[in-house]
């Protein structure tokens, strides 16, 4: 049969039914009437058929096929079951005569031979048809009758009266009357064929007995019951064969097998089994294939026939099921499955490697004819059922082309033989074309693998069986490169799904490094590439040093690309954890500036060793980042309130209406990471010890443990931990304090500062505090006794409120501002300690108080700088050197460089205790407002070590150019008297002289204490002559007695405004006798006894003599 | 003589718990494993429609045949005969075999310091194991 012309009807059609034969004798012509009323009748009616009075489980249809009589259908002495098809159920002699004489002459012989050879047999089923339809009247109808009644008289009930066609009740009683006489043949006929069976199947433990007679006898015995229409039965009785021939096969290990079994395996396969070529005509098995391939084969070509009757019988029913187009095909697979299964396991326990390569050929197209077949019922790619038989199906057709390649490479003289004994059956089909050029050519056989196995994979992946696609793909790739063929690398579907399939053990490695070991070699980074070889590293738990190589190496690159590190969980398939972290007790209250120690134990699972690795415990302060909150744990959260530094369960209700959808940064204060940089993480337990100190204050809860390379990280919230991982970090600042500042320092020399640290807590490491200016001008004296601008203290590490004094040495630089008085000023050192920075403020009072004031010669302007020394220790200042030099940037356009000032002073000076030095300098330059530094290097005295000092300062200088002189002097009014008393009034003579020589008007006034001085002139005119010259008397009086200073003068120019006189711009001069004293006497009441002209006349010539004397 | 091959248990999650291979198969060690995980395809596909713990046989080719059992918490157990062997265990055989080594398997899960899903090392595996391949030789 061709497979084109293959179609469900040409299929049903090839199976021949079994005829029930009925003989029949006497008159023909008249009986071929009801012949095919007959036939038709019991074709299409289903009768039911009763055992032992219980009733078939299945109708039964009879195909009556009529023959005449011969002595061949009736039963003999030595009938075999398989004969039994051959006799006729039922034997019919059909009388048709004219009348009773008619009967008597002409017929009744031949009913009489007829009856002597039928009643010479056994068990043989007959009846007598009387036909009167050629009796003219009724009593000649009925005469002929009882004639023949009369010859028959034993057997009343085999005879059957049809006096006419139309006669419907004659002709039921006679249908009814074959149908018992059928039934009645045909259980004697099953009775004695089971009964032969069972005495076939006793036997089977007998070395002689035959499994062929047996199957053969088994078979027929089937298709009897088919060609009755119980196709149901039939299909029993062949699975019941089926599983009796798998039974044998499994138990051929057995001691007391029969030796039977090796007639199968000496039974050479000479004919081709086959299900469509030729297949399905076969009726009757011959003798030839009466070995197990050929007897599966038969078996699996009747149930698929016979499959194909079920499902047309069940169509034409009522009842027929919406699915039964698809069970019919499913059924047929299922079939053609277990005969190839079952001629495999044959192979294998009876070691059958004669048959292999054509074993091997049969499952090659037995799998394509039988898809052939389902896929005219419908497609079984669609079907819910199927995918599992159909992969189990091309995996047999895998297998075996596989098993053939490997065969023929064994034994290659095989090749030729097994080309001719495909192409030695006619017709050839399809299948032998394709294993013919397989068989020729290597490089065909290994394209016709590759198509098997693509449809394969295929039919695996739909049915869920990955593993076996794995398990066939590296048999294929084994296949290729053996012989040195490319491996098609793109059939390679590798992705989670697949690798989820395979157990994590060695031999998967081992299998996946042979299989993709191209794949392993080549650049590519992807998801997929990194998932597989870490998935060959978790199976060989890092065994591999070279593959663990690789891994890390395109972990890499991966990571150089994406530019970010390789998330290791999303390339692992393993459910278990890559690291189990478990955390043990730590300290859970802890202050800021104190150091938190955390014990970690790591268990690493990914089996080989991290170098380099970094390892963070990462705390969050957000209320809805804790790890009891992810999973679920607690109703309560953890809040802290930093303020009141105190930390409370808070209900996770409230908390939801706080909520903040800002993401948390990890390097802001909601955060604390403990992180270990550089350490080496071997496969299983490591011991690691985290240390931090502690910056921040809040609550902090565990969140999650990351583990970083310079290639990949790992992230895992299932920290282990006996308490929960909670952290409540407070604020206890330590305490920097001066504890003698109860009295004022003294600034421009240097002072022994004394500072307390206490530490409120624990600090085991050194720490450093630094201490530096906060207000400009400080210095302090460090180890080289060296001035510097910072001082740096290493301290040893604290016990819990440990005291600790600190001496430094600090120096606060005079300058103008703070030597302008002798008052206290504060100034303020900062020491920074524990990240914190503590503002120290002292008293200073300058250890000299320095002022200054020009005074103004003819041609000269000198500068005088009075040092005094204040109240306090004895310390006596030792002035080693001064300068004065103006700054050039204020100097005159005329003067580039600075210039230097002439001391006038006597270097060193020293100054004691409540003493008063001066510095006197001729100014180098005049001008208003002019900048000069001034410069003192000092010294103190008897100080261990000796240091030296320097003061440094801008001092802004005014020096006019003075144009005239005064000099002025108090004098007695009274007569004769040497010396002023207090209450009496006094001259007190002013003399002017104007350098130039120039006549002018002054207007000179006078300014003193009241209580000193009584001024009772205080404004008097003078006019400069043309000498230059000018003088007058103005009259005060003293208040008080004692040394008193004299009055100020000022003198400014006169301005005539209508005729009132006004003072104008003020005049410079130089006073000679500035900052001079007059004694006062007490008053005294005793009279003048010369008070008059001749007084007036003395004094002003003294006066003029005063005058010469104080310009000589 | 029987021809039993070895003898493994896995979890549910693919990870194999216990193996043991018969001495005698050591050289086709790969191809036995791979015969085995393979055999884990049929017991996911009967696992979920099986009606008792014993799945039956599983998957058979030229040379290996398996059979498994599968228990309330998903732990498989296969047993993998050789296919050539002329004697063949019988299906209430097998059952007990699985039956008994279920037994060791809880035996050896009561051990309190053995940690669910490592592998197994224990005396009541090995006995068994010892003589299975007993009654195989």
């Amino acid at each position: 049969m061709d497979r084109d012309l293959l179609d469900i009807n040409g299929l049903s059609k090839s199976f021949q039914k079994n005829s029930v034969i009925i003989s029949h004798a006497g008159v023909d012509q008249s009986f071929s009437v009801y012949q095919h009323a007959l036939v038709s009748y019991f074709s299409r009616n289903s009768l039911v058929w009763k055992i032992n009075n219980k009733p078939f489980p299945h109708r039964l249809t009879f195909p009556l096929k009529f023959v005449s009589y011969e002595d061949k259908l009736c039963f003999g002495p030595q009938i075999s079951p398989t004969e039994i098809t051959k006799i006729a159920f039922l034997h019919v002699f059909n009388i048709n005569v004219t009348s009773a004489d008619d009967y008597r002459a002409n017929v009744r012989h031949n009913v009489s031979d007829w009856f002597a050879k039928l009643n010479s047999k056994s068990d043989v089923q007959w009846i007598i048809v009387i036909n009167t339809n050629r009796a003219k009247d009724r009593k000649t109808k009925n005469s002929i009758v009882e004639k023949i009644k009369s010859d028959f008289a034993k057997y009343p009930n085999r005879l059957f009266d049809l006096p006419d066609t139309s006669d419907q009740a004659a002709f039921v009683t006679v249908v009814q009357g074959i149908q018992q006489f059928l039934f009645q043949h045909l259980t004697l006929v099953m009775e004695i064929w089971d009964k032969s069976l069972k005495n076939q199947y006793e036997r089977k433990k007998q070395h002689t007995w035959e499994p062929f007679a047996y199957f053969s006898s088994m078979t027929e015995y089937a298709r009897l019951y088919w060609s009755f229409g119980a196709i149901e039965y039939a299909m029993s009785i062949f699975d019941d064969l089926e599983k009796l021939l798998h039974e044998f096969v499994l138990r051929s290990g057995e001691p007391e097998s029969p030796k039977w079994l090796a007639q199968l395996l000496n039974t050479k396969i000479d004919d081709r089994p086959t299900l469509i070529s030729g297949g399905f005509s076969v009726q009757r098995i011959s003798k030839s294939e009466a070995h197990y391939l050929g007897m599966r084969n038969y078996l699996l070509c009747q149930q698929i026939i016979m499959s194909i009757h079920l499902y047309q019988q069940k169509m034409k029913s009522n009842d027929a099921a919406p699915s039964l187009r698809s069970d019919c095909a499913v059924g047929i697979m299922q079939r053609a499955l277990i005969t190839i299964e079952a001629v495999k396991e044959f192979n294998n326990l009876m070691n059958n490697k004669r048959d292999i390569p054509l074993t091997c050929c049969w499952t090659w197209w037995t799998v394509s004819e039988s898809l052939s077949i389902c896929q005219l019922l419908c497609d079984v790619s669609h079907l819910n059922v199927a995918p599992v038989i159909l992969s189990r199906l091309h995996l047999a057709r895998f297998d075996a082309l596989f098993v053939l390649a490997k065969q023929l490479k064994l034994n290659p003289e095989d090749s030729e033989t097994l080309g001719k004994w495909l192409l030695s059956i006619k017709p050839i089909s399809l299948e032998s074309k394709v294993l013919s050029s397989a068989i020729k050519s290597n490089e065909q056989m290994c394209t016709e693998m590759e198509k098997v196995h693509d449809v394969c994979v295929g039919s695996l992946n739909h049915a869920n069986r990955h593993r076996f696609v794995w398990n066939i793909t590296y048999k294929l790739f084994n296949y290729l490169r053996s012989s040195n063929s490319k491996c098609p690398l793109q059939k390679l579907s590798i992705n989670r799904q697949m690798l989820k399939t395979l157990p994590i053990q060695a031999s998967t490695a081992q299998m996946l490094k042979s299989l993709c070991s191209e794949l392993l070699e080549s650049d590519s980074t992807t998801d997929e590439m990194l998932t597989l070889i870490f998935f060959i590293v978790q199976c060989e738990n890092g065994k591999d040093e070279k593959i663990v190589e690789n891994l890390m190496e395109k972990m890499r690159k991966r990571a150089e690309i994406d530019g970010k590190l390789v998330d290791l969980q999303s390339i692992s398939l393993a459910e278990i954890d890559l690291f189990n972290v478990q955390i043990d007790n730590f300290e859970a209250v802890q202050t800021t500036d104190s150091i938190l120690e955390i014990r970690a134990l790591i268990d690493s699972k990914i089996g080989f060793s991290l170098e380099n690795a970094k390892i963070e415990l990462i705390f969050s302060g957000a209320t809805t980042s804790s790890i009891a909150q992810q999973a679920n744990l607690s109703v309560l959260s953890l809040q802290h309130e930093k303020k009141e530094n105190i930390c409370r369960l808070v209900s996770e209700f409230k908390l939801k209406s706080q909520q903040s959808a800002q993401p948390i940064d990890e390097n802001g204060p909601l955060s604390l990471k403990i992180a270990l940089n550089a350490q080496n993480l071997a496969p299983g337990n490591n011991q690691l010890e985290f240390r931090t100190d502690i910056s921040k204050i809040g609550c902090f809860v565990l969140e999650k443990c990351t583990i970083s390379t310079e290639s990949f990280k790992f992230a895992t919230c299932d920290v282990l931990a006996r308490r929960p991982p909670a952290l409540y970090c407070i604020s206890t600042p330590h305490s920097v304090t001066v504890i003698n500042d109860s009295q004022h320092f003294y600034a421009g020399v240097m002072q022994n500062l004394e500072i307390e640290v206490e530490a409120r807590c624990d600090i085991p490491r050194e720490t450093l505090l630094t201490v530096e200016p906060s207000s400009p001008n400080f210095q302090f004296l460090n180890e080289s006794f060296v001035w510097a601008n910072n001082l740096q203290i290493t301290l040893q590490p604290f016990d819990s409120m440990e005291k600790r004094r600190l001496h430094v040495k600090v120096w606060l630089k005079i300058d103008s501002t703070i030597c302008e008085s002798a008052a206290v000023q504060k100034r303020s050192i900062l020491v920074k300690w524990m990240d914190r920075r503590y503002n120290l403020s002292l008293q200073f009072v300058p250890v000299m108080v320095i002022n200054s004031k020009t005074s103004m010669l003819t041609t000269d302007i000198l500068l005088e700088v009075e040092l005094n020394r204040a109240a306090g220790p004895n310390i006596t200042t030792v002035i080693e050197s001064a300068s004065l030099t103006t700054d050039p940037l204020h100097a005159d356009s005329k003067f580039s460089e600075s210039l230097t000032a002439t001391p006038l002073s006597q270097f060193p000076i020293e100054g004691d205790l409540l003493s008063i030095a001066n510095l006197i300098w001729k100014l180098p330059t005049k001008g208003s407002l002019v900048k000069h530094r001034l410069h003192l290097d000092y010294t103190v005295k008897q100080q261990d070590p000796p240091l030296k000092y320097t003061f440094d300062d801008i001092v802004e200088l005014t020096v006019p150019d003075v144009q005239f002189e005064i000099c002025t002097q108090v004098l007695s009014q009274q007569p004769g008297a040497q010396l002023c008393r207090a209450t009496s009034p006094c001259h007190f003579v002013i003399s002017i002289r104007f350098l130039k020589e120039m006549s002018c008007s002054l207007l000179v006034v006078l300014d003193a204490d009241d209580r000193m001085w009584t001024l009772v002139e205080r404004t008097k005119m003078v006019t400069i002559k043309d000498s230059g010259l000018g003088q007058l008397a103005l009259t005060i009086i003293p208040v008080v007695a004692g040394y008193l200073p004299f009055p100020n003068v000022s003198i400014y120019e006169c301005q005539l405004v209508s005729e009132a006189v006004i003072p104008g711009n003020d005049i410079l001069f130089f006073n000679r006798s500035a900052g001079k004293q007059i004694r006062v006497l007490s008053p005294n009441n005793s009279d003048n006894n010369n008070f008059g002209k001749q007084d007036v006349v003395r004094g002003s010539n003294r006066i003029k003599k005063t005058i010469e004397k104080l310009f000589d | 003589m029987l021809g039993v091959v070895g003898f493994f248990i896995y979890a549910k999650e693919n990870s194999r718990l216990f193996d043991s291979v018969n001495p005698r198969y050591a050289q086709q060690l790969l191809e036995i494993e791979m015969f085995t995980f393979c055999s884990l395809d049929i017991v996911d596909e009967k696992s979920t429609k099986a009606s008792e713990m014993f799945l039956g046989q599983l998957y058979n080719d030229q040379k290996w045949r398996s059979f498994g059992y599968i228990t309330n918490t998903g732990v498989r157990m296969i047993l993998v005969l050789d296919a050539t062997s002329a004697a063949s265990l019988k299906d209430q055989e097998i059952r007990l075999i699985f039956k008994r080594f279920h037994g060791h398997y809880c035996n050896t899960i009561s051990n309190p310091f053995y940690e669910i899903g490592t592998p197994m090392q224990s005396k009541w595996l090995d006995e068994g194991i010892n003589d299975l391949y007993s009654i195989s030789e």
